[in-house]
């Protein structure tokens, strides 16, 4: 077993942690306020190291470009949430700017990927596959159609064949999640046969 | 059969120590399961190495954390290894800061394997980590224009590009000097950096497996050219370097929870068919 206190402060968290499958506990949420304050503390010195200060000095000061103080301080009003009731509405501004720069930017920018994907639904029906990935999309399709026809024997059929494909999709999904949570674990538990107990696996 | 009608409702607890023990003793006694290559996903990227040339200059990109590492470190590790084998340089890049060091300590334990192996793998000249570069994802269109001015001309050990061999062959990250790439994701910046800002480029990619089922769209689309899928994705590209590693030796155990997983299912079902029974 290793003396090597870095090990050893990983190695109690993991137990810690997985000491949460017994039962909520003390020590959990000791390694959970933990990990949670200084993953809070790392994130604010990384944003204020690596985008507050080289924008302040390089831009706002550096290159006299001065609407960056302007942008400083329309982000300061975000902390008006915390101001007095009268004072709070201020913090709509900024968070509205952001959401409206962030929607254009994405709507901008999304179309390509999502258009190839949509370019390969069109795919010529020569082979069972293509027939069965047509049938499919069709059924999944009519799923989601909410306006005229709904009453149609047709649609509640294709419909229900849809809702079906999709349950099939989301157990492939949830068994890939089962697989990676095991994966996470056997990574832990590799960590503490080798690294903390020395145990060459 | 009193019993079988309380098989819905197992203590939680026995699931969980019995899942520990059927994890536990495969890793530490392997018991050899078989690992099939899966030709869709695995073989098409290590095709992709296996046509490089020696000197050629491929782009990776580590954005995952700490609670992928489990999946995506050996597929890293595995993938590294293959560049180093084949003489294909690697510029390593990151999207998530907090993966960033993790990456590198990954590589660097590699890279001390290769050199004790008597493969080349130095520093600088075989491999460069960039890093995390603050600016989000549309600095990665910046470093198509200039990758140096982009990554302020430093990799993240704070080595300057200039005196790095193999960065002066990658002034801008264009389809002449790196046309492809792969990219180690567990979410958000990921794949898609790519997909909308390098769609003409080879884009491969490393996945842990819960993303694996929505990843299959971008595969069958072609937007990406191969997959690698959780811990099996890394078992099985180790096995086509002939190098078992970390991945190989931990597919038994995760195939023994696999198997405990899928009784559980079957078991609770009875439980509730034959409960269901009585409550009708």
């Amino acid at each position: 077993m290793t003396t090597d206190p870095q090990i050893l402060v990983q190695a109690i968290c993991t137990l810690a942690c997985y000491s949460y499958l017994i039962k909520e506990n003390f020590a959990y949420r000791i390694a959970e306020y933990t990990l949670v304050a200084l993953y809070t503390s790392y994130q604010i010195t990384r944003l204020f190291h690596s985008f507050i200060k080289p924008y302040w000095q390089n831009y706002a000061i550096g290159e006299k470009q001065y609407y960056f103080i302007l942008m400083g301080a329309l982000g300061l009003l975000l902390y008006t949430r915390y101001a007095p009731p009268q004072y709070r509405w201020l913090a709509r501004y900024p968070i509205a700017l952001s959401v409206g720069w962030g929607l254009g930017g994405a709507i901008a920018r999304s179309p390509r990927p999502v258009f190839t994907q949509l370019m390969d639904v069109m795919r010529p029906l020569n082979t069972a596959n293509n027939v069965l990935f047509f049938v499919f999309f069709m059924a999944v399709m009519s799923y989601f159609f909410f306006t005229t026809g709904k009453e149609s024997k047709f649609i509640q059929g294709s419909g229900r064949l849809g809702r079906y494909i999709m349950m099939i999709g989301f157990g492939t999904a949830f068994g890939n999640t089962v697989q990676g949570r095991i994966s996470l674990f056997l990574n832990r538990l590799s960590f503490l046969l080798t690294d903390w107990l020395g145990i060459s696996i | 059969m009193e019993w079988l009608k309380r098989l819905d409702s197992i203590d939680p607890r026995w699931v969980y120590v019995i899942m520990a023990l059927s994890l536990v003793f495969p890793v530490l006694k392997p018991i050899g399961l078989a690992i099939s290559i899966n030709k869709e996903t695995t073989i098409p990227v290590y095709n992709w190495i296996e046509s490089l040339q020696p000197g050629d200059i491929v782009v990776g990109d580590v954005s995952f954390s700490g609670g992928s590492e489990g999946e995506l470190g050996p597929q890293l590790q595995a993938w590294f290894r293959h560049c180093m084998q084949r003489g294909v340089k690697v510029i390593m890049v990151a999207q998530w800061n907090t993966g960033e060091r993790l990456g590198y300590t990954l590589l660097e334990e590699t890279a001390e394997q290769l050199q004790e192996e008597g493969i080349p793998c130095e520093y600088g000249v075989d491999w460069v980590y960039a890093g995390y570069k603050p600016g989000g994802t549309t600095l990665w269109r910046q470093m198509q224009l200039d990758f140096w001015e982009a990554c302020a001309e430093t990799d993240m050990l704070g080595n300057s590009f200039s005196d790095l061999p193999l960065m002066q062959r990658f002034k801008k990250w264009d389809k002449a000097t790196a046309s492809d790439l792969i990219i180690f994701s567990a979410g958000d910046p990921g794949v898609g950096t790519y997909t909308t800002y390098f769609p003409d480029y080879n884009i491969y990619v490393g996945n842990v497996a819960v993303q694996v089922p929505g990843a299959m769209n971008t595969l069958r689309a072609g937007q990406i050219k191969g997959l690698l899928a959780g811990l099996p994705g890394a078992a099985e590209y180790e096995l086509l370097l002939d190098k078992a590693g970390k991945a190989v030796k931990l597919m038994d155990a995760q195939s023994m929870g696999h198997a405990w997983i899928m009784l559980l299912v079957i078991l609770g079902n009875i439980g509730f068919y034959l409960g269901a029974k009585e409550r009708d």
